[in-house]
């Protein structure tokens, strides 16, 4: 059967050719070192002396290398990733408190090195657009290599208690930043409380249902490994899913669980607003996969047509919302909101091809989300006001912004050539069987959407300049850098989903969707459309 | 034929600047692109068997259980060349050609030549990957590349109010055609497994899957139609194709060639879908398709800017196109006809800008004599105008029952009519002198602003011509196709040419009541769109935009203030150390520390 199958479908070959980097790797604590290499250097920035702001720019410079250094082991291990061996890779296992079952254990399957690399790419972006922060960058820099040291743990984490725990680490710094550098004095302390209390209430269901998963399956151990694999009666399925469910909902920002992202996303930093949309936000649709879909199929089948029912109802909401603003980086985080619902509606559409796209998202909708805020930050701040009744016009004097916002605006909606169509054309492929009426909903709420990205541009782009505004300057080099890194991750994505060729050669081979699928077909066996028996209607 | 305009749009984004540079270069990339065509055309010409070649996009093994259709997923770049294909990129290759060398002139004071110029190749080449593609998921991703660069090019005079509103809606309304398409092929995808056009289309996979039948491919066939609707700019969706008229006008001309050809080479690529969707399928794609064409053959009465009622009259006639679909064996005919059409809207379109620009005027009332000031312009008109109406009159597209026929042959009068009312109303009749206007000073545009939209024009009535011809006919479709009798075509041609006959009567004789009666429709029509605009705000979009901001501002916030005022009291002690900036370093050096006791005094490390 399984050699008919490999007759039958066109599949890479299963001994792939050796590509550049691969073999570079050899030592057995990669994840350890993708997560405790930045706190380490956390730890010694925290602690450097820096008489009179002398070393200011050191803070920034160490901390861009250490986060490429992170971004090129995440790197190096995709290439070195063994797209056809079933499970996690790079495993490290050390008991931690045996005796509450709880264990030090890291691996990393094809969607967590994709996820990986999209926090790198992502963590990049945020220290670039942050070349010009001025005030105390020593306390900025090490609550950014803690967040992103906590995102990145959270990925690798094969424990359901280390999981909980970096899932609830990686809200502390980031709520400390918003609160310490938002853009409005006034404004960022409510915004920094609103994250922590909404991700205080995810955490405390995320532990929850950790705790309601262990016990049910027998209590003796927290290992994603094992507890993927028990069958669970569906009620308690159903139960666990619901909390899953709620603590993802306070990432992503799934309707009615959205109002953080506003604010959050408004008052920050850029490089702040990048790192939570493009990397905070998305852990929200890791936890769906990795735990729902993958641990809870019963629960999962179940609570499908809620999930995507709230997958239409929020990019519905945040399409119109975003037409109620008045403010430009309101309106960027109502639709940094978006391609989470694609990712939503990817995770209820309960087949493969669904899920491979749910998983993709994570990938292109980290870039597009943070690509959107990063653009609307930075515009707001070029053009010396976010008031949308002020902005206008701004096309002829920001030029390179002005591509950049459109393309981030083309992103969001996932229009072709960006990575978030990619994942769009299998959310949607895989998803109109199982949630007819989700997938509608949420194509309805796309297209609200796109008519809201549409309105923006005008608005900012478009017409005279506003004579009242202030006179704006396109951003020098050092600030497009950023939006730069996510742009080209964005288009990279949407044009060789399947990795480049050259000269019919593949390069980077597997591509990101394969290394991905490898994973997914694993966790997805049991989604896979039945046969169809005689008599099925359509 | 893919990659010529692809290399032809890199190169101009990797550097090359300057209006002369630009132009040149974008001609050279689209002469290359004919002769390429040229090579290939006389390659496959006696070949009614497609050319096939596949380039691996995305090849997954979804899955190792379940169905066999659904353990892998594939989407090729998949091309697919046959007559159709080839005619229909020379067209989209020559329409481009013509409106570069237009721009040359025309667009003299247009801004961002490089970024005009990129954006039409890139139009182009989803225009071709359209064409080409055997693939529907490819198709889909093409179709959105060609969107992507329709905004584009509408939007390209950004520094005014009219091309921000133009923008907008060159962005948001064919969007919804965009997702339509996206859908359709996603609910055929979900039930057959499959997306490449041959393996779909023979009837035992359409009617013989499990798991499949007609509410599948009704759904679908309906998700197509709107995709077709929306993007071709037909009724009620020709508002991004009226509200974009200030775009450049090479740009609109482009727009509105590309999209109806595109439409009408979708529709034949999935007329499976509709064949064996039941009668229900093609019920909607007729009555819509009838409706369309009435309504926007009405509203082409309405009104006297020649611009508009170019474009509702286009509008109509494409529509036709789509319902000629529906007869039986006259696909081959109405391709043939969006073909001609692909080329003469355009022409016709630029024809009224033309106008419009020299007699500074954009009603019919205040123009006349065209014919004498401006020779080649008005005879270009006329010829567009007739290849309009002449390219549904083939007799193959009406041969089922008598009330298509009879609603086929009205709905033609009418808008040929309509077309050809600007033409006898601006190009006879006499020139006023109005303030601030001497008549005597207009004059023919630039031969290089002429001569490419009449080439455009003959080109459009020569294939308007060719449609009656039986082997061109079979040539596009690849198949035999039955042959008529004369008087059959003599007929078909004469109702085709009795509403251009009537237009310009009424243009030569009946001015005043010509420009009156649609000057009064207009203001009704106005009227109407007024109440309908008040109804959508009054009990839609402010009742619903209300609700959002009620709960977003109101509920949600007072939930998250008290949310927040809980937290802050609970945890008033942390919050005031925390807000000074050194204290981070101490909270992070106490929580790393403790992080690392428990680790080492748990006793498994200590272990």
């Amino acid at each position: 059967m399984m050699g008919l199958f490999l007759l039958a479908v066109p599949s890479p070959s299963a001994t792939p050719i050796p590509v550049f980097g691969s073999g570079v790797i050899g030592f057995s604590f990669l994840l350890s070192t993708i997560i405790w290499a930045p706190v380490v250097w956390a730890l010694v920035l925290a602690t450097v002396p820096n008489p009179r702001g002398r070393y200011d720019r050191f803070f920034y410079g160490s901390s861009f290398w250490v986060t490429f250094g992170v971004l090129a082991l995440a790197f190096f291990g995709y290439i070195q990733f063994q797209a056809f061996t079933v499970g996690p890779q790079y495993e490290e296992k050390v008991p931690w408190l045996p005796a509450f079952g709880i264990t030090y254990h890291l691996g990393a399957d094809g969607i967590s090195i994709l996820v990986l690399i999209a926090n790198g790419i992502v963590s990049l972006a945020a220290i670039l657009a942050s070349t010009g922060l001025r005030a105390r960058p020593r306390e900025y820099y090490v609550l950014l290599l803690l967040a992103e040291a906590a995102l990145n743990g959270l990925v690798c984490a094969r424990d359901l208690f280390v999981l909980a725990l970096f899932w609830g680490a990686a809200a502390l710094p980031l709520a400390l930043l918003v609160s310490g550098w938002g853009v409005a004095p006034a404004r960022r302390w409510a915004a920094g409380l609103r994250l922590l209390g909404y991700s205080g209430v995810g955490s405390l269901a995320l532990l929850l249902a950790v705790f309601l998963l262990a016990a049910t399956a027998g209590g003796g151990t927290f290992d994603l490994d094992y507890l993927g694999k028990t069958g669970l009666p569906e009620r308690a399925q159903v139960v666990i899913g619901i909390l899953v469910v709620i603590a993802a909902a306070t990432r992503l920002g799934i309707w009615p669980l959205h109002g953080w992202a506003r604010e959050v996303l408004a008052e920050a930093p850029a490089g702040v607003a990048i790192l939570v949309a493009g990397a905070g936000m998305r852990m929200g649709g890791y936890l769906l996969l990795r735990l729902l879909d993958a641990s809870l199929h019963d629960g999962t089948r179940l609570l499908a047509p809620l999930l995507a029912a709230l997958a239409g109802a929020t990019a519905l909401w945040c399409g119109l919302a975003a037409f109620r603003t008045r403010d430009l980086r309101v309106l960027g985080a109502y639709l940094a909101i978006v391609p989470g619902c694609v990712t939503i509606l990817g995770a209820a559409g309960v087949t493969p091809l669904s899920l491979d796209g749910a998983a993709y998202s994570l990938f292109g909708g980290a870039v597009a989300s943070a690509l959107i805020v990063g653009a609307c930050a930075v515009v707001s701040e070029r053009a010396l006001t976010r008031d949308l009744a002020l902005l206008g016009g701004l096309a002829g004097r920001l030029p390179r912004l002005s591509w950049l916002l459109v393309l981030a605006g083309l992103g969001v909606i996932g229009m072709p050539l960006t990575g978030t169509f990619v994942s769009e054309l299998l959310v949607f492929f895989g998803s109109f069987k199982v949630s007819f009426v989700g997938a509608f909903a949420t194509a309805a709420g796309l297209l609200v959407a796109g008519a809201a990205v549409a309105w923006m541009l005008q608005r900012v782009l478009f017409g005279a300049p506003n004579p009242d505004a202030p006179p704006a300057v396109d951003a020098p080099l050092t600030e497009t850098w950023a939006l730069a890194v996510l742009a080209g991750a964005l288009i990279y994505l949407g044009v060789v989903p399947g990795g480049p060729k050259l000269a019919g050669i593949p390069f980077l081979d597997p591509g990101a969707i394969n290394v991905v699928n490898a994973s997914v077909a694993d966790l997805a066996s049991t989604y896979a459309p039945p046969s169809p028996t005689p008599g099925g209607g359509g | 034929m893919i990659l010529i305009p692809l290399l032809g749009f890199l190169f101009i984004l990797s550097g090359i600047r300057g209006r002369r540079a630009t132009s040149n270069f974008t001609i050279f990339v689209l002469l290359v692109q004919l002769a390429d065509l040229a090579l290939v055309g006389w390659a496959r010409f006696h070949s009614s068997d497609p050319y096939r070649v596949g380039y691996q996009w995305i090849n997954l093994a979804v899955s190792f259980e379940g169905a066999t259709q659904f353990q892998a997923f594939g989407i090729d770049v998949s091309l697919r060349v046959d007559h159709l294909a080839l005619a229909a990129t020379a067209a989209l290759t020559l329409l481009a050609l013509a409106l570069a060398f237009w721009h040359r002139q025309g667009g003299r004071g247009e801004p961002g030549p490089a970024r005009f110029h990129a954006t039409q190749l890139l139009a182009v080449l989803g225009g071709v990957g359209v064409v080409v593609s055997g693939d529907l998921a490819a198709l889909t991703a093409w179709w959105g590349v060609a969107g992507v660069a329709t905004y584009l090019l509408l939007a390209h005079r950004f520094g005014t109010e009219a091309a921000g509103r133009a923008s907008r809606l060159g962005l948001a309304l064919p969007f919804l055609g965009d997702l339509a398409l996206l859908s359709a092929v996603a609910v055929l995808y979900s039930r057959f497994g499959d997306n490449d056009l041959d393996k779909l289309s023979p009837a035992t996979v359409l009617t013989q899957t499990y798991g499949a039948g007609l509410k599948t491919l009704g759904v679908a066939a309906v998700l197509f139609v709107i995709a077709i609707f929306v993007r071709g700019g037909l009724f009620p969706f020709t508002r991004w194709q009226l509200g974009t008229l200030d775009a450049p006008p090479a740009a609109v001309a482009f727009v509105q060639g590309l999209w109806p050809l595109l439409g009408a080479v979708l529709l034949f690529r999935v007329l499976p879908v509709f064949y064996f969707g039941g009668p229900q399928a093609w019920w909607v794609l007729a009555y819509a398709a009838a409706a369309s064409a009435g309504g926007a053959a009405l509203l082409a009465l309405a009104g006297n800017d020649p611009r508009r009622t170019l474009v509702w009259g286009g509008s109509a006639i494409s529509a036709l196109v789509l319902l000629a679909f529906g007869q039986p064996g006259a696909a081959g005919t109405s391709l043939a006809a969006a073909l001609a059409i692909a080329l003469a809207r355009p022409a016709a379109l630029l024809c009224g800008w033309a106008l419009t620009a020299a007699m500074r005027s954009r009603d019919l009332a205040d123009m006349g004599g065209a014919l004498r000031r401006m020779q080649m312009t008005s005879l270009s008109l006329a010829l567009a105008c007739v290849a309009l109406s002449l390219a549904l009159a083939p007799k193959g597209v009406a041969r089922s029952g008598w009330h298509s026929v009879w609603f086929l042959a009205a709905a033609m009068v009418v808008a040929g009519f309509a077309l050809a009312r600007v033409y006898g109303l601006a190009a006879h009749g006499e020139l006023r002198r109005r303030r601030a206007f001497e008549p005597t000073r207009v004059r023919e545009v630039a031969p290089v602003m002429w001569w490419p939209v009449w080439l455009l024009a003959v080109g459009g009535l020569v294939l308007a011509a060719a449609a009656f011809l039986t082997p061109w006919v079979a040539f596009l479709v690849g198949g035999k196709q039955a042959s008529y009798a004369v008087q059959t075509d003599v007929l078909w041609m004469l109702i085709g040419l009795a509403g251009p006959a009537l237009g310009l009567a009424a243009g030569l004789a009946l001015r005043p009541l010509a420009l009156a009666w649609p000057a009064r429709g207009e203001r009704w029509v106005a009227g109407a769109a007024g109440v309908a605009a008040y109804l959508y705000g009054r009990f839609v979009h402010a009742p619903g935009l209300g609700t959002v901001e009620a709960f977003e501002h109101r509920a949600l916030r007072s939930g998250e203030d008290a949310l927040g005022s809980a937290l802050a009291r609970a945890h008033g002690w942390a919050a005031r150390p925390v807000s000074g900036a050194m204290a981070v370093g101490l909270v992070l050096v106490a929580v790393v520390a403790a992080a690392l006791l428990a680790g080492l005094l748990a006793p498994g490390v200590y272990r």
